[in-house]
């Protein structure tokens, strides 16, 4: 083994110690809590969908006439292809949860103070880019959700003032749904935001690993513990977890294929996925224009919540305004998400 | 070796058989989901058109579902080939001029019998089995007929 | 935990990952239906007719959905759990057989909104023919009809 190392440190002349430096890292010891894994989580559940998903790629057909029949295919005929499709799935509900619960972790840590502005709305962009990858996968399907869902989903981008009907037909390639829609939002899927959330993914850690772990505000000890082997092991141990769970999950809940989309048959109950429940529920309760500007307000307040923070703390110090800010909009979320998914 | 590097051996061959295990399996399947499936080759009989349809000493080739065949008419009696050539696998094109079938890819050249005139097919034109009724052809092929998935 | 707990508890979980993988192999083969093609030399799905009639048919027969569900050609093979048509979505090519042209359009227009269920205790079928009563003209269902008659396979393959 050491040969090997020797052989590949010849040839790739990057400078040993400092590869020895980056893996012994020193973490504070306040990570060896499992709540502070949940930022490789998405890194590694987001590996596991590209994985599947290019996987899939060799059996979906993207046109409008033969998309429904090939994901009936890959679900029912194709060897193992229930089990793929079910993980793809699967992890991609996950990747929204873990994704959140780091977003929530950090907001809860104050991880996003200066200098670490710039890497939090990194991250708020990962987040939209995963919502969207989720929008578009979904549509990918051309089943009655997936149709009528794309449908609406896209009149609600052409709501946004000035540029929102544009925008409508650049993504719709048209003025209506037609074959084009189809083949945008694959390309969407499989090629802009694989780069986007790449590129994206790579600018996040390193500016994490360049300004080190934030310290926790109430931290007493310097005490620290290196990445390798010990943080790298507590990663492997939640990737296998998250690996055992998606691979019996999807064995006793595997995926099935609802009606195929009917373009002038909208069902009588219609909904998006769960992860858009909150919106749904806001742009039901609201005006159009009161929806989306709200909507709109609300992601531009979650960029800027560091800056809005800091002022914040320079209007009342030591008021904790944060708390109140952060747990009340948390808990608005969960209401209207439960709210929706009950009543509906 | 000392017990306490022989307990880290032991437990780094775990970590790395556990590990290696387990991705590996997912690989198999992986490799499970991608590999095709190859249906099982069966003979079908193939009709290839009407007795009169092929020109008197003459050669016609026609495209059928399972594949391109050459049918010659000779004193009432049929000869079917594949016009697959065997080289690499081109269709083979007739040039009553020369009486040849010349593969336009390497420039294989056959003689009516399908044996190998010139050029590099390795094997003479595969000969198929015909059958005449009520001077209806029918020409005995294999059909695995390569499905999506 | 003890770096080397750690060590074992990942080589643990690693060939729990492998039994559950393992276990994913005898679901699969539960699931799947058998490989049973038959081949044939059938007119090929993907030939366009030629007639100008067939041709509108092939396009409200693509443009409606109705190929998601029937297949291209009106082949079938789509899967429908528990439907008492071979748990499959009906294939449409021998309508000619079973339908005069007037059964054909009402049955279009009607749809079937219960699919019946082959085991009356499981779940019902997730697929069922929509009606198209009001979603396509009188002329889309006559070209529609003329295509599915036409889709018959013929006896004999005829080559260029």
């Amino acid at each position: 083994m050491k040969r090997v190392l020797r052989w590949i440190g010849e040839r790739v002349p990057v400078d040993q110690e400092i590869v020895r430096k980056a893996l012994r890292e020193p973490l504070p010891v306040h990570m060896k809590n499992w709540v502070f894994c949940l930022g490789g989580t998405p890194a590694l559940v987001f590996c596991i969908l590209a994985v599947t998903g290019i996987l899939l790629t060799f059996y979906y057909v993207p046109s409008p006439a033969q998309a429904y029949a090939s994901v009936s295919n890959i679900t029912f005929k194709v060897r193992m292809g229930w089990f793929i499709r079910g993980i793809h799935q699967g992890a991609s509900q996950l990747m929204i949860v873990t994704v959140l619960l780091h977003m929530i972790r950090v907001f809860f840590t104050r991880a996003y103070r200066n200098p670490r502005e710039l890497n939090w709305m990194f991250g708020v962009a990962l987040f939209m880019t995963t919502l969207t990858f989720a929008f578009t996968g979904y549509s990918l399907v051309y089943d009655q959700l997936s149709y009528w869902a794309t449908t609406i989903g896209t009149n609600m981008i052409a709501a946004v003032p000035v540029i929102g009907e544009p925008l409508l037909y650049l993504l719709r390639g048209g003025s209506e749904v037609n074959p084009n829609t189809l083949s945008r939002f694959y390309d969407f899927h499989i090629g802009v935001l694989p780069t986007m959330i790449t590129l994206l993914i790579v600018a996040h850690v390193l500016l994490v690993r360049l300004h080190g772990v934030a310290p926790l505000p109430s931290d007493p000890s310097q005490e620290t513990y290196p990445f390798f082997p010990d943080h790298m092991l507590r990663e492997m141990i939640v990737g296998l977890v998250i690996l055992i769970a998606l691979v019996n999950f999807v064995m006793f809940f595997p995926p099935t294929v609802g009606a195929p989309a009917t373009p002038g048959n909208t069902p009588g109950h219609i909904r998006p996925e769960w992860y858009f429940f909150p919106t749904y529920r806001w742009l039901k309760l609201t005006s159009l224009s009161v929806g989306i500007w709200g909507s709109i307000l609300f992601v531009a307040g979650l960029f800027l919540w560091p800056f809005i923070d800091a002022a914040l703390e320079k209007i009342a110090p030591r008021r904790h305004l944060w708390v109140i800010v952060g747990t009340s909009c948390f808990l608005m979320t969960i209401v209207f998400m439960l709210w929706e998914a009950i009543v509906g | 070796m000392a017990l306490g590097s022989r307990r880290d051996f032991i437990a780094n061959i775990v970590l790395g058989a556990g590990t290696v295990l387990g991705l590996g399996s997912l690989a198999y399947r992986f490799l499970e989901y991608l590999y095709p499936v190859i249906p099982a080759i069966k003979l079908v009989e193939v009709p290839a058109g009407k007795l009169e349809d092929i020109p008197v000493d003459g050669v016609r080739l026609i495209q059928l579902p399972t594949g391109p065949v050459i049918l010659e008419k000779a004193d009432n009696e049929v000869h079917a080939f594949s016009a697959v050539c065997t080289h690499l696998g081109c269709t083979v094109q007739w040039h009553p001029e020369d009486k040849r079938f010349i593969c336009p890819c390497h420039q294989g050249i056959y003689d009516l019998n399908g044996n190998v005139v010139s050029g590099p097919p390795p094997r003479p034109l595969i000969k198929l089995q015909v059958t005449l009724r009520d001077g209806q052809i029918f020409v005995l092929m294999n059909s695995p007929k390569e499905e999506r998935a | 935990m003890s770096i080397n707990a750690q060590k074992y508890l990942v080589g643990i979980m690693g060939l729990i990952l492998v039994g559950s993988v393992i276990a994913t192999g005898y679901l699969d083969s539960q699931r799947r239906k058998k490989e049973n093609v038959p081949p044939g030399p059938e007119a090929s799905a993907s030939a366009v007719p030629l007639n100008p009639e067939l041709q509108r048919g092939l396009k409200v027969y693509q443009e409606f959905s109705c190929e998601t569900c029937h297949g291209p050609g009106g082949k079938g093979g789509v899967h429908n759990f528990n439907a008492q048509s071979g748990q499959e979505v009906p294939p449409l090519n021998k309508v000619a057989d079973g339908y005069t042209k007037p059964e054909l359009i009402e049955k279009i227009k009607i749809g079937v909104l219960i699919e019946p269920k082959l085991d009356p205790n499981a779940s019902a079928p997730p697929l069922h023919m929509p009606g198209f009563k009001d979603m396509l003209t009188d002329d889309q269902m006559n070209d529609l009809v003329a295509y599915l008659i036409s889709l018959k396979p013929k006896g004999e393959d005829s080559g260029f």
